[in-house]
């Protein structure tokens, strides 16, 4: 006989990283609808162990993960209908700091995450904390210079936003099953992401006075990202990361700082007729 | 009771997700797990509606008037949990109707053009 839901640790399991998962979507969607999506997948579990066991819930994740992701985009899309009554200016300064914190938590959580051994365990939580954090800043440009780069400009920073976390919180909860790769690839989509930005905001109406600020903020991570990825294909294996104290100060600090630039313009200009709601 | 002033047209056409929850929802109130089960069971498993898209699409349709939400209860077939149920309004159910004659349109007129045949060997219907 199949005991209760919460006796049977494979669905306890399942429902606990679903309920984590649901941090992904928008505040007040999680709020009003969050207790009875977990409860309905965990009828989907109950229900599909009973009839399919554990390749049974392998398929029910897999199903789960595709409506996810989509679904959180939809309603971060939506949410962005909205998001020039919901950003105010104090919440455009907090992005603007969350992308300088965020900055220099990626750099210095990647560095001491992959090469120094003794301070791992503080660059994991860094590298982890840093890609919300950018997220929000690129929320933050969003608002405040969405309008002004275009529609493209407005999208591919929402994408970003949401897809980078997403991804790396994917990475976090799946890297038991082999999906930590994840865990780098969010940071490497919301990056690519910002780049993609900053060439639309050069092509369309140049939004700083240093404009090609967003384009070095954001590039250098994505292309090191697919170096890793190229390596990877041709050795079959992943390669050893590892960074010098040069690399640091030479390669991964001048775009660390170009982020904290466009994180202080970000934060220090921002027009009162934003905050019209 | 103030009538809402749209019109099921402005609806049309449904998506997928929408014609398959107001279908669900056509014969009575029914929670989400319920409308979910019920919409796999009319599409005899090809549609597979996650969570995600359950309850976006049920927040849009609160939205636009297209069902409501009934009342919290428990589900006397399933556990003691309390349940969230939703039912069609009556804008939500006009656009059904509309959205299911504009099918059955579309599918008289694939009879017309003989897409059925090879089904039978007896040729057109």
């Amino acid at each position: 006989m199949i005991s209760r839901p919460a006796e049977l640790p494979i669905i306890a399991l399942s429902v606990k990283v679903y309920q984590v998962l649901l941090i992904a979507y928008p505040a007040k969607f999680q709020q009003e609808y969050g207790s009875e999506m977990t409860q309905v997948f965990q009828d989907c579990c109950l229900r599909t162990f009973r009839q399919g066991g554990t390749n049974g819930m392998l398929k029910l994740w897999t199903v789960t993960l595709l409506d996810l992701v989509q679904s959180v985009v939809s309603e971060h899309t939506q949410k962005e209908i909205h998001m020039k009554k919901e950003m105010k200016p104090e919440d455009i300064r907090k992005a603007g700091w969350s992308l300088m914190l965020g900055a220099v938590a990626f750099v210095f959580g990647m560095y001491w995450e992959t090469s120094v051994w003794d301070l791992w365990i503080i660059g994991f939580p860094l590298l982890l904390l840093s890609v919300p954090m950018m997220a929000f800043g690129l929320r933050g440009l969003q608002a405040r210079y969405g309008e002004a780069v275009g529609r493209f400009g407005k999208n591919i920073l929402q994408f970003g936003a949401v897809l980078g976390p997403v991804t790396t919180l994917v990475g976090f909860i799946g890297g038991w099953v082999g999906l930590f790769v994840l865990i780098y690839t969010g940071p490497a989509i919301l990056l690519t992401c910002l780049t993609i930005f900053g060439i639309a905001a050069l092509l369309k109406k140049p939004y700083l006075n240093w404009k090609a600020l967003t384009v070095f903020a954001g590039i250098w991570y994505p292309v090191f990202f697919i170096n890793v990825l190229i390596t990877r294909m041709m050795n079959g294996r992943w390669p050893v990361v590892s960074f010098e104290i040069a690399d640091l100060v030479g390669i991964m600090m001048i775009p660390c700082i170009a982020m904290i630039a466009l994180g202080y313009i970000l934060k220090s200009h921002v027009p009162q007729e934003t905050a019209t709601v | 009771m103030t009538e809402t002033l749209q019109t099921p047209d402005e609806f049309l056409p449904l998506t997928p997700a929408v014609f398959n929850i107001l279908l669900a929802l056509a014969d009575g109130e029914k929670h989400g797990y319920g409308i979910m089960q019920e919409v796999e069971a009319n599409t005899k498993g090809q549609v597979l509606m996650g969570p995600g898209t359950l309850y976006g699409s049920i927040k849009r349709m609160l939205q636009a008037d297209l069902i409501e939400e009934s009342d919290e209860r428990a589900d006397p077939d399933m556990d003691d949990q309390r349940r969230r149920y939703y039912k069609l309004t009556n804008l939500g159910r006009r656009a059904l109707r509309m959205e299911a004659e504009r099918l059955a349109s579309q599918v008289q007129i694939a009879r017309a053009k003989n897409i059925f045949a090879s089904d039978f060997s007896g040729g057109a219907t």
